[in-house]
Parts: C-alpha cells; sequence; structure tokens
C-alpha cells in the first residue's frame, strides 16, 4: 500500500509539472514575414524544442507573431491553424500538419457518422475532418468553415465512447462551457446539443471519467465523436457529474440511478454484490425486512413495480427466496429506478419501474473475470467477435450454498436440504452500418430447493429478447424490440406416495415495442410508439405423482389476454430555464378466455423550472394502470406467490401520484441536495378475505376483497457522487394506508378504517458512502435505520381444542421495535500494471456489524396450554464475508 | 394440501445466522370474548365448554366465571338437555339437523345459538398406524379412513397416554427423619431401601393433544386418505420411549368449517416465518341471537363420531430409551444429608450404590433422573396398558 501511495504521489507532481513552469515573467519578442518552417524553427529555439513539423510543399504563406513569451506560442499555433495546419499536442508535444496528414490513423469509418443534409461532395471530407477527438487541446472545427455561418446557432452531435473498450458511454454530460446549452448521451452514446457559432468550449464529463474539455470552432452543424478515458486518479477536485447536472435539466421527477461501480461498493450479506439490495437503499424504497427481494416504492405494494431486464419482465427477481437477486454484477452496467414520473413509454405498473441494464461486450478485446464469494462463484466473458463491429457479453453464477445447510447438525430433520441456483446471461450487439444496432439479449435463471428428499421447490425465468436500434437521420431514431419472457414455479411434494403432487403456476408473456423519437426542434422532442404484451398465464396446475397417488389432477383456466398501448410524449424546452414534459398514454386490456376488457388513458406531465444552474424546482403528476396481479398472503414475497390477470370479476388497479421537488448542487457541483413529496392514491388494490384459498382455486375473485391505498411523504437526499468521498444520505418521512373499498359490515377489515400498510415505516435513514483512500483502496459502509413495521398482534387468547389460541383483530395495529443496521466493507482494486495479465481485487465485509438483533417479525405460539410471545431476527449477529474476483 | 408432518421450513436457509427470541407484549390484551367448544356427535354422548378468553398475559388461561345452561335442539322439535355435564345423543336420529344453544345466565344474560346443520357422516376408520422414516429420526402418527361420499374434510381429536421411566433406577431413597414408608416411621435421617413392587422409575401420563388434526380429500380422485400423517414424534420424545397409546376420534367437516379449524391452526402455530401467511380473524358458526355483531369463538359441528386405538410399543419401534435431560452430574457423594442439603439442595435424591474396589460408593443424581414423577406423570399404571411394568 506504500507503495502504491508513493507511486501516486509521484504522478500527481508529473503531471502538475507543466502548470508550474507557465509561471515565468513576460518578455515581448517574436517573428516577422517568415515562412511557416522558419516559425517553428524559432518556437523550437526559443521556447520548446518539442515541436514536430511538416511543411506543405504548397505552403508558401508569411507569418508576423509578436507577443510575449508566454503567449507567443499559442498565438503561433493561431497563425499557423489560420495558414491551414492543425495543431496536435500530444504529452507536452506540439505536431503540426496540413490537413489531412493524418487520417491514415484513424480507423476506417469508426466514428464516422454520415451526416444528412449536406452535399455528398462534401460528407467525405467533413466526416474526416471532424472524426473523433483524439487529443486534448487541439481546436476542433464543425462544420465547414468555407459554409461558416456569421452568427447564431449550430448543431452539434456525436458519439461518447469509452477509450479503452469502445463501448458507449450513457449519461455523460456535454456541455457548453459559455452558454446554457447542455446534453446527456442516450444509451447508444449518442449526444446532439446547439452551441453558438464561433469559438467555444465544450465540456465532457461522466462518472469515474476523466473531465475533457475541447476547444471548438463552429462553424456550422456538425459532428464530434469523443472518447473518453476511466479516471485513473483525480487531480482536479471536483468534476461535474451527469447525475448532478441532469437533475436540473430534466424535468422529470423521482428518478434515481445507480451504477454498477457503486453497487459493487455497497455492503451486503454474504458479500455478494447485489443491485436490487442497493436499490431498497434508496429513499422512497422500502421492504418488510431483511431477506426479502420484494420491495415496496413510495408506499406502493410489491407487485406494482415493473421490473425490466434488458427490456424483459422479470417476476420474480430473487435467488434463494431472497437471499440473493437474480442480477449477475459482472454483466450489470446500471439500474435505474422511476418512482414518480414514469416515461409514458412504460407502463402496466402502479408504483415504479426498475429498469436494469447490462454493459456491451468491450469491442476491443477479449476478456473476463471470475470471482468467488461464500455463496456463489462467478464467470464472465465479453470481447468482440467481429472486432468494432460485433461484441458479446457472457456471464454466468452458481452457488455451493449446500455448506450452509450442511452446517445444521446432523440427525435433524433437515438433513438432505439442498439449494441451489443458476443464471446466465447473454448479450450480443451487431453493428449494421453506421446508423444500425441490434442486440441481443438472452437471460437464465433457476432455482432448486429441496427439504428431505420430500419436497422440492422450483422456479426459473428465462427472457429472450431482441433489439433494433436505428438513427435515420439527426433527428429521428427508432428503437424496435421484441422479447419473449417466463417465468415458472413448480413445488413436488413426495411425502406420502397417494398425495404425491407437483403444483405449478406459470407466467409466459410475448411483447413486442416500437418507440420512435423524434427531435423536432431545439425545444420541441417527441417520443412516440406503440407496444403489446400477450399474455398467457397458467394460474395452477395441480398433478398427481407417481402411480399410486390418488390426486386429482386439474389445471386452473389458463388466463390469456393482449395489453396493448399507445403513446406520444413530448419534451418542450420552453425557455433556458423552464421545461415541460406532457405524455398521454392509452392502454387496452382484453382477456380472451372471459372477454372482460379495461382501457384508459394515463397522463405523464411534469415541469421543471431552474433559476439558475444549480437550483430548480419541479412539479409533476402521473396516472397509472395495472392488469396483472400479485396473489400471496404473505407479506414478503415468496415464491409461492402466483400472477392472476384481470377478469370480469377482478377489475384492474388504478392509481394517481402527485409529487414536487426542490434541488440544490452545491459544493462545485459535487453535492446534490433534493427534496421530493408526494401523495399517491391507488383504486382495487387486492387483499384477501379471512380464510382465503389462494392455490387452486377456481372462483379466486370470491375470496378477494378490493382496497384503496393512500400514500403520502417527504424524502430529503443529499448525494455526493464524485470525489474521494461519494454516496448519499437520505431522510424520508412517509405513510401508506390501506382501506377495503367495500362495506362486508363486520367482515370488513378493520370495520372499514384506513388501516396500516405491512410496509408502513414512517421514519428512514439511509446511508450509503464509500470513501477511496487511494485508487487501490477504500472503504464502505451502509446505513439503515427505520421505524419497526406495523404487524398484526394478537388482542386475547382462550383454550379450545385443548390448546390456546390466540384472537386476532385490527390487521397491522401494532409496530415491532425500531430497525437500524450499519455494514461495512474494505475493497482492495487491483493495481493498474498493464503488463500483468491478471488483476485481483478483493472485498472484506461484514454485515450488521453491530450484530443488533433486528427483529422482523413477533408472533406467538401455543404450546398446549402455554401461549409465547417470540420475536424473530433474520440476521441476527454479525456476518463477515470475503469475496474474491479476478479480472483478465 | 400440505401435510402437517412436513415442516418446508423456509426459513431453514437462514437457520445458521437467524434466531428466535423471547418477547413480551406491551400492549393492553382485551379479555372477555365468549367461547363455546364442542361438536354435535349424532350416535354418541357430547360435551360442551362455555368460557371467556382471557388477556395474553394470563397465565392460567381462566377467565371469569360464566353460569350457563345449553341444549341440542334437532329440527323436529327435539331437545336433547345437558345432563351430568354431557349431552346425550346416542338414540338422536341421523336424518335431522341440529344446532346447539346456550343461554349465559351470568355475568350477563345471552343466547347463543349455532347454525342448523345435517348430520355428516364420518366412515370408520380402516387404520391408525406408525411409521418411522428411513434416517429413524422421527416417528409418524398415520391415519388411513375412506368412503364412498363424495369428497371432503375430516377433523381428529388424539387422546394420549404414556408410560415413560427415570433414567436412571433407584434401589434407594433418602428419607429425612419422620417420613412415613410403607407404615414405617423412619426415625433418623437415613437411606432406605426400595421394597419389591415399589419404585419411581415407571411412571404413566396422559393428555388430549393440542395439534389441530386436520384432512381433507377434495383434491384427490375419491375420498381416500392412505396413511395421513396425523403427528410426528422424534426419535428422543419421551412419549414414545416406552409404551406410547392414543385413541384417535374421527369427525367429517363442511368446507366452512375446515377454513374455520385452518385459520385457527394458522393463526396459532404457522406464524411470524418469512413466508407465513398473516393471521386472520375468522367467525365461527355461532352467533349472539340478539346482536348478531357480537365475535362468538367457536365452530360447532354436527357430525358423528369414529374411534380407532394403538400401541407403540418401544420393544417394535427399537428406538434407544429416553436417557432424559444430559445431567453430567451424577457423581461419587462424600457425606450423606447434611453435605447434600449443603451442596445440591433438593433436587437431588440419592440413587444407588456403586460397588467399587475396597468398598462402595453411593451415587446421587438429580431428582430428574431418578424420579420419573418430577417429569409430570404419576404412578397410576391404567388397568388395560399392555406390558407388564409397575
Amino acid at each position: 500500500m506504500k507503495r502504491s501511495l508513493s507511486l501516486l504521489l509521484l504522478l500527481a507532481a508529473l503531471s502538475a509539472a507543466p502548470l508550474l513552469s507557465a509561471q515565468t515573467p513576460p518578455q515581448e519578442f517574436g517573428v516577422s514575414k517568415v515562412e511557416s518552417d522558419e516559425l517553428v524553427a524559432f518556437i523550437r529555439a526559443e521556447i520548446t524544442p518539442e515541436i514536430y513539423f511538416v511543411k506543405d510543399p504548397a505552403d508558401n504563406r508569411n507569418y508576423t507573431v509578436r507577443a510575449p513569451k508566454e503567449q507567443f506560442l499559442e498565438k503561433a499555433l493561431a497563425a499557423l491553424r489560420e495558414g491551414g495546419y492543425q495543431v496536435w499536442q500530444y504529452d507536452g508535444k506540439y505536431i503540426v500538419v496540413r490537413d489531412g496528414d493524418l487520417r491514415a490513423v484513424l480507423p476506417a469509418g469508426y466514428f464516422a457518422r454520415q451526416e444528412a443534409g449536406k452535399p455528398a461532395v462534401d460528407s467525405a471530407l467533413y466526416q474526416d475532418r471532424n472524426v473523433t477527438m483524439t487529443f486534448r487541446n487541439k481546436i476542433y472545427e464543425i462544420g465547414d468553415p468555407e459554409r461558416a455561418r456569421k452568427s447564431g446557432k449550430a448543431t452539434v452531435r456525436g458519439y461518447v465512447r469509452d477509450a479503452a473498450s469502445g463501448e458507449p458511454i450513457v449519461g455523460v454530460s456535454v456541455y457548453d462551457e459559455s452558454g446554457k446549452s447542455f446534453a446527456t448521451t442516450d444509451e447508444y452514446g449518442y449526444y446532439k446539443l446547439t452551441l453558438p457559432v464561433g469559438a467555444g468550449k465544450l465540456g465532457f464529463s461522466g462518472y469515474s471519467l476523466e473531465d475533457l474539455k475541447l476547444d471548438l470552432m463552429v462553424y456550422d452543424d456538425g459532428g464530434l465523436d469523443v472518447v473518453m478515458k476511466e479516471k485513473v486518479f483525480s487531480l482536479k477536485g471536483a468534476v461535474i457529474t451527469s447525475e448532478s447536472m441532469s437533475q436540473h435539466r430534466t424535468s422529470q421527477l423521482g428518478i434515481e440511478k445507480v451504477r454498477i461501480n457503486m453497487i459493487k461498493n455497497v455492503p451486503v450479506v454474504f458479500g455478494e454484490a447485489d443491485a436490487l439490495k442497493v436499490v431498497m437503499t434508496l429513499p422512497g424504497v422500502k421492504s418488510v425486512g431483511e431477506a426479502s427481494s420484494g420491495f415496496n416504492v413510495r408506499g406502493g405494494a410489491t407487485d406494482q413495480n415493473l421490473i425490466l431486464f434488458n427490456g424483459g419482465t422479470i417476476y420474480n427477481p430473487n435467488h434463494m427466496f431472497g437471499i440473493l437477486s437474480a442480477f449477475n454484477p459482472d454483466v450489470i452496467s446500471d439500474v435505474e429506478l422511476f418512482k414518480s414520473s414514469i416515461p409514458a413509454q412504460y407502463g402496466g405498473r402502479i408504483s415504479s419501474v426498475m429498469e436494469v441494464k447490462t454493459r456491451e461486450g468491450n469491442n476491443k478485446k477479449v476478456e473476463g473475470s471470475l470471482g468467488i464469494g461464500l455463496l456463489t462463484s462467478r464467470l464472465h466473458l465479453e470481447g468482440p467477435i467481429v472486432k468494432d463491429r460485433t461484441t458479446f457479453i457472457l456471464g454466468g453464477r452458481t452457488t455451493y450454498s449446500n455448506w450452509l445447510l450442511n452446517l445444521l447438525p446432523a440427525g435433524s430433520s433437515y438433513a438432505g436440504g439442498k439449494a441451489s441456483f443458476q443464471d446466465v446471461n447473454l448479450g450480443i450487439s451487431q453493428k449494421i452500418g453506421e446508423r444500425n444496432t441490434l442486440h441481443a439479449y438472452g437471460y437464465y435463471s433457476r432455482d432448486k430447493f429441496s427439504f428431505s428428499n420430500d419436497t422440492t421447490f422450483r422456479y426459473r425465468s428465462i427472457n429472450g429478447s431482441l433489439k433494433w436500434h436505428s438513427v435515420f437521420n439527426d433527428r429521428h431514431s427508432m428503437t424496435a424490440t421484441v422479447g419473449y419472457d417466463t417465468y415458472h414455479y413448480s413445488i413436488e411434494d413426495r411425502f406420502n406416495a397417494y398425495t404425491s403432487y407437483r403444483l405449478s403456476n406459470a407466467v409466459d408473456q410475448g411483447s413486442a415495442k416500437l418507440h420512435f423519437k423524434s427531435i423536432l426542434s431545439n425545444a420541441h422532442t417527441l417520443e412516440y410508439g406503440l407496444s403489446g404484451i400477450r399474455y398467457d398465464l397458467n394460474p395452477g396446475s395441480y398433478h398427481a405423482l407417481g402411480d399410486s397417488s390418488l390426486v386429482k389432477s386439474r389445471d386452473l383456466t389458463r388466463e390469456k389476454a393482449l395489453e396493448g398501448a399507445v403513446y406520444l410524449s413530448e419534451t418542450w424546452n420552453v425557455t433556458d430555464g423552464l421545461t415541460l414534459d406532457a405524455g398521454v398514454r392509452w392502454s387496452q386490456f382484453y382477456r380472451f378466455d372471459d372477454g372482460s376488457t379495461y382501457g384508459g388513458p394515463e397522463f405523464r406531465i411534469s415541469g421543471k423550472y431552474s433559476f439558475n444552474d444549480v437550483t430548480s424546482i419541479k412539479a409533476g403528476f402521473n396516472t397509472m394502470r395495472q392488469n396483472i396481479h400479485m396473489i400471496s398472503n404473505s407479506i414478503n414475497v415468496s415464491p409461492t406467490d402466483s400472477w392472476r390477470l384481470s377478469s370480469a370479476k377482478i377489475r384492474p388497479q388504478t392509481g394517481w401520484q402527485a409529487a414536487a421537488g426542490f434541488y440544490r448542487t452545491l459544493l462545485d457541483n459535487t453535492l446534490d441536495l433534493s427534496l421530493e413529496g408526494y401523495y399517491k392514491r391507488v383504486q382495487h388494490y387486492i387483499d384477501y378475505k379471512s380464510g382465503a384459498v389462494l392455490v387452486m382455486n377456481e372462483n379466486l375473485a370470491d375470496d378477494l376483497v378490493e382496497t384503496e391505498n393512500r400514500a403520502y411523504g417527504v424524502e430529503l437526499m443529499a448525494k455526493k457522487t464524485l470525489g474521494k468521498l461519494n454516496g448519499w444520505v437520505s431522510y424520508t418521512w412517509s405513510r401508506s394506508l390501506l382501506r377495503e373499498m367495500e362495506d362486508r359490515g363486520i367482515y370488513t377489515i378493520n370495520g372499514g378504517k384506513w388501516y396500516n400498510a405491512a410496509y408502513d415505516k414512517p421514519h428512514d435513514v439511509k446511508l450509503v458512502a464509500n470513501y477511496k483512500f487511494t485508487h487501490r483502496y477504500s472503504i464502505s459502509a451502509n446505513l439503515d435505520y427505520a421505524t419497526g413495521r406495523p404487524v398484526t398482534v394478537p388482542i386475547s387468547k382462550y383454550e379450545y381444542g385443548h390448546g390456546v389460541r390466540l384472537v386476532y383483530s385490527d390487521r397491522n395495529s401494532y409496530r415491532i421495535p425500531d430497525y437500524f443496521r450499519l455494514d461495512l466493507a474494505f475493497i482492495v482494486e487491483p493495481g493498474h500494471y498493464l503488463r500483468q495479465l491478471t488483476h485481483f481485487s478483493v472485498t472484506f465485509g461484514c454485515y450488521n456489524v453491530t450484530g443488533r438483533k433486528n427483529p422482523y417479525s413477533i408472533y406467538y405460539t401455543s404450546d398446549g396450554t402455554v401461549i409465547k410471545g417470540h420475536m424473530l431476527s433474520v440476521f441476527a449477529t454479525q456476518i463477515p464475508y470475503i469475496n474474491l474476483n479476478m479480472k483478465f | 394440501m400440505k401435510s402437517p408432518c412436513l415442516l418446508p421450513c423456509l426459513l431453514l436457509l437462514f437457520a445458521v445466522v437467524s434466531c428466535v427470541y423471547d418477547f413480551h407484549p406491551d400492549w393492553q390484551g382485551q379479555a372477555g370474548f365468549v367461547a363455546i367448544e364442542g361438536d354435535i356427535l349424532v350416535g354418541d354422548t357430547c360435551q360442551f365448554e362455555v368460557r371467556f378468553s382471557t388477556d395474553l398475559e394470563d397465565e392460567n388461561n381462566v377467565g371469569e366465571p360464566l353460569t350457563y345452561t345449553l341444549r341440542v335442539e334437532a329440527d323436529d322439535g327435539t331437545v336433547y338437555l345437558l345432563q351430568d355435564s354431557i349431552v346425550d345423543l346416542t338414540m338422536a336420529s341421523l336424518t335431522q339437523e341440529y344446532r346447539l344453544v346456550v343461554e349465559v345466565q351470568s355475568p350477563f344474560r345471552r343466547t347463543y345459538a349455532s347454525a342448523w346443520a345435517p348430520v355428516l357422516v364420518s366412515p370408520p376408520i380402516d387404520s391408525l398406524s406408525y411409521a418411522i422414516n428411513a434416517e429413524r429420526t422421527a416417528l409418524d402418527i398415520n391415519v388411513s379412513t375412506h368412503s364412498d361420499a363424495p369428497v371432503g374434510y375430516y377433523r381428529w381429536s388424539a387422546s394420549e397416554t404414556w408410560e415413560y421411566h427415570s433414567t436412571y433406577y433407584a434401589e434407594y431413597f433418602f428419607a429425612p427423619a419422620g417420613t412415613v414408608y410403607r407404615g414405617r416411621v423412619i426415625e433418623q435421617n437415613s437411606l432406605v431401601a426400595y421394597e419389591e413392587g415399589d419404585n419411581v422409575y415407571y411412571c404413566w401420563d396422559s393428555g388430549n393433544r393440542s395439534d389441530i388434526l386436520l384432512g381433507s380429500t377434495v383434491e384427490l380422485t375419491e375420498d381416500r386418505l392412505v396413511d395421513h400423517c396425523l403427528y410426528s414424534f422424534s426419535n428422543t420424545d419421551r412419549k414414545v420411549s416406552v409404551v406410547y397409546f392414543v385413541e384417535l376420534s374421527q369427525i367429517r367437516l363442511t368446507e366452512e368449517a375446515y377454513r374455520f379449524w385452518e385459520t385457527v391452526r394458522n393463526n396459532s402455530s404457522n406464524v411470524g416465518g418469512l413466508f407465513s401467511p398473516e393471521p386472520s380473524e375468522l367467525r365461527g358458526n355461532i352467533v349472539n341471537v340478539d346482536d348478531p355483531d357480537e365475535l362468538v369463538l367457536g365452530y360447532v359441528s354436527v357430525s358423528t363420531c369414529t374411534r380407532k386405538k394403538i400401541f407403540v410399543n418401544n420393544y417394535d419401534t427399537r428406538f434407544s430409551r429416553w436417557e432424559g435431560s444430559s445431567y453430567n452430574i451424577v457423581e461419587p457423594f462424600p457425606d450423606i444429608p447434611d453435605e447434600w442439603r449443603k451442596y445440591y439442595g433438593w433436587r437431588y435424591r440419592f440413587g444407588w450404590i456403586e460397588e467399587k474396589e475396597g468398598g462402595s460408593n453411593t451415587v446421587w443424581a438429580p431428582i430428574e433422573c431418578i424420579d420419573c414423577r418430577a417429569s409430570g406423570g404419576t404412578k397410576e399404571r391404567p388397568w388395560w396398558w399392555i406390558n407388564n411394568d409397575k
């Protein structure tokens, strides 16, 4: 550690040297009426020997440059540029050549883009002229100088890619240093913004990337592709991040994005980096307890979250019943959660949309990683199939968690219990021409848990999708997606040969979506499209297992339906500070088996006003509809839950949310403060009658009741995305209440009054922080405090049937003790010795450092005649872990 | 659908790090709900109990006293009254509908009645048996029954008696001065040998199972349960250490009654886990005739009752005999009574005399190890017991 520290200091000192040497006293001198080679010779003699020059034989121009010594070089280079030379600066050296001489070093067509609306004759020239940014301190010319506009604005666009892997970089802020022009790269790394004609500076910045500032000379519309390097260390104290800037740029509320870097830093139980667990550390996201991957967004139910993995719907994002999420951290790029303003292109769930995306494979070379944790081992490979054109990324995980079960006492009836899971991810991207990209994604995940060889639980998810992204021209693009998602769950019980059965249920869905984006003008952007999902659900199959089984095999009627939607949304930049977003989505649901149909409009409206670059306010309103419902009678998301569609008897859930927020960025754009408040109502949320039969019930609707949900809250968050210390701290105050909609007399839940939802935890403090001592060593902390969740407790007891029984009354009227947990991790990143073939990273951590016995539930059991109160704590002790990762 | 003998404990995954603690509620309970227990067993005698529910922290479960009269009514107008704390329905007709009527006189005057219901016929129990699992770690009590009637629901109640013995056989006991043994007054503290036939080694205990035993054939092709597991013992359970006896009573239930009992079972034993269903209250079929909104606890079923008995003998199961709690303190005792009091208190009794080279030692053991009565049983051997232990 000491060695790398001193190395780092040395590097820092070296890099600072040029800045120091600039401090020389002024001195007037110069040359007049000399040829270019003489001018360069003068520079070489007087200022720097490190200038390389290739004289164009056609150049017979005379140069006169006079300036104080410290400004001389700049003026001389400017003069050479005027004379038609390109000036490159690299590593303190200057390279001066005439136009086009360096063209050969650029990969042919690597980043080039056709420029529509230009004469074909010109295009080849300008493609090359505005090719990839390679060096800093060069003045990049945008557009054709011959056709330079005198004033006004021009459009600059291009791609931002990673220097090492060539992958597009999402979410990089591109901004005009002088003006207010700003853009963020989209998922293809594409950006576009309007700049004033003339000289200017364009800044590029993104999380964990080296900040980049380029000098521009804008003549006309043109392209500029940029490669950015991953930041090795930061010389400047502050770097602007896309997140911090975008908060003041988009009008949408309640969007949280977490990148894999952060996900990998957050300590979690057993040390397996887990996207879902990190999402649960965001304000406004709650869960009923530990070891639960079901989450509640802003007082909504767990089934009201749409979980998309590369566009495919995931119905059970858990492994091992919630210990681990089903997303392999090695292939994930980021997770985005929409908890308030849900873009019109998404629909079908009331509360939120969580989008998990995988990375694109490295398009330069094949590489991979191998990871070993307490529960899983992981392998991932990525690289080009055809260099710069076709890439792949493949990730797989498997578990060897049986050791956990083997720790149980031998001879206990748990002997023979086995738990296992696997998941595989595959992503292939193919560039077709310069404007089209085809992506293929595949995902497979399976879980198996058996108990004493008698009972076996299994579930699996399979997703496959094809995505075609096409850029028609600068202003219009299209994304077409088709996909197939399936989720199967089964339980086999062979305890008694005469009643052996297999119970299963499944969700199969095929989906298609066509999405267009049109930039009508600088002020107006339209997004529109249509989508359709065909559902085919098996709500339950119950089959005899074995010859002697007396079980009456039967299947519930399959539920088939079509859900279609059309949507249109517009972003209108009214003024520099004011942005409005308005969207409408019409969704129509038709169920084939009973003919029921539901449809209606959904509105998505939000607006933002920025007082300046660092202060904004926003407000939004949106309505949602949901036609697929999870049937569960436990408060946790359990593998036995099944999904049902709206029917003639089960109405769709509908809801609306109004939200408003205040945002301010402080400390050189490194600290974002946000305050958001919301109020939410949901109708027709499903609850259950006492004694309801949820499994294999043909007349399920008779056992259900409809409730309405009222949720409101305030989320306060401070987030630091850059610097040695980064992370966020948040405080949330929120409530979520339910009320039965129908009056069933004495059977009405809580007498028809509002009662607490099971995940109603009013006060909530969360902290996620990572502090980098050096580039290699960092420490992470995760802190979670929340009010205890409400539980239903008995009010009385009575003797009955030779045992003591309990009387339960009002639902969720009592709260378990408050929750508090602190996790710590120490992370050692690999050294950056380029010649080294493999790089190791190690994480040591401890979950629940204070060992607090946080209660998950309170319950009573009757042991014959005695009633006993118990408190269950899931992770009642410190859980240390170690995780080893090897990159190659 | 799920066998009670199989405990699909998903929590198991977390068993290594999870923990269960005692919890004492800090909220005020509520006593005073009326609970009415008992079924109308046509062709049998039946017993009913009416009591108040109690506060959660009330340790003896005895609510406020109630005085009441009750009767079973048939829909032809016949009334069967309570006599000697039973209602005799041995001559009642299977073709009537019945209900229970309870008139409470104090502490208030209220009339409760169960819903009218026809008689369900419980088929004979084909067999009552036991089975030992392959690992020889558990013993299941299984029932088989079938009928030609449509599929339906069953409930059983089980009355158990078991013989067990203490870990060690005490040949002597310590008798303080003044103890009377076999009519003889022991005059000073001394060790007294048990006489022939006297021992505190074999004991008998009995009780009714508190588990709610339910079965259903509605998911089967016919009304037949084969080796349906009722409950299990671990191989170290004292109840199956020597001889175990159970008498099973079987009645049939309606779907509504089954759901009621299932909810009661979930509420009292199947709660608190990660994937446990939320507790919920379910009303039975008994109402206060003047105030139908009053919560009345209990469900009265109308059915015939069939019975079966079984003995489980350790001689057959070949489980190792119960070894009791593993006290390690059986040791030679230096001096007699005063020292005994001084060091070990009342919990130790004299065990046996161990012959050793150069003399003998008196061996002392905790009372639980040598006196079976310390574990709750008595020396009252049922007259119909199958072995010769005394």
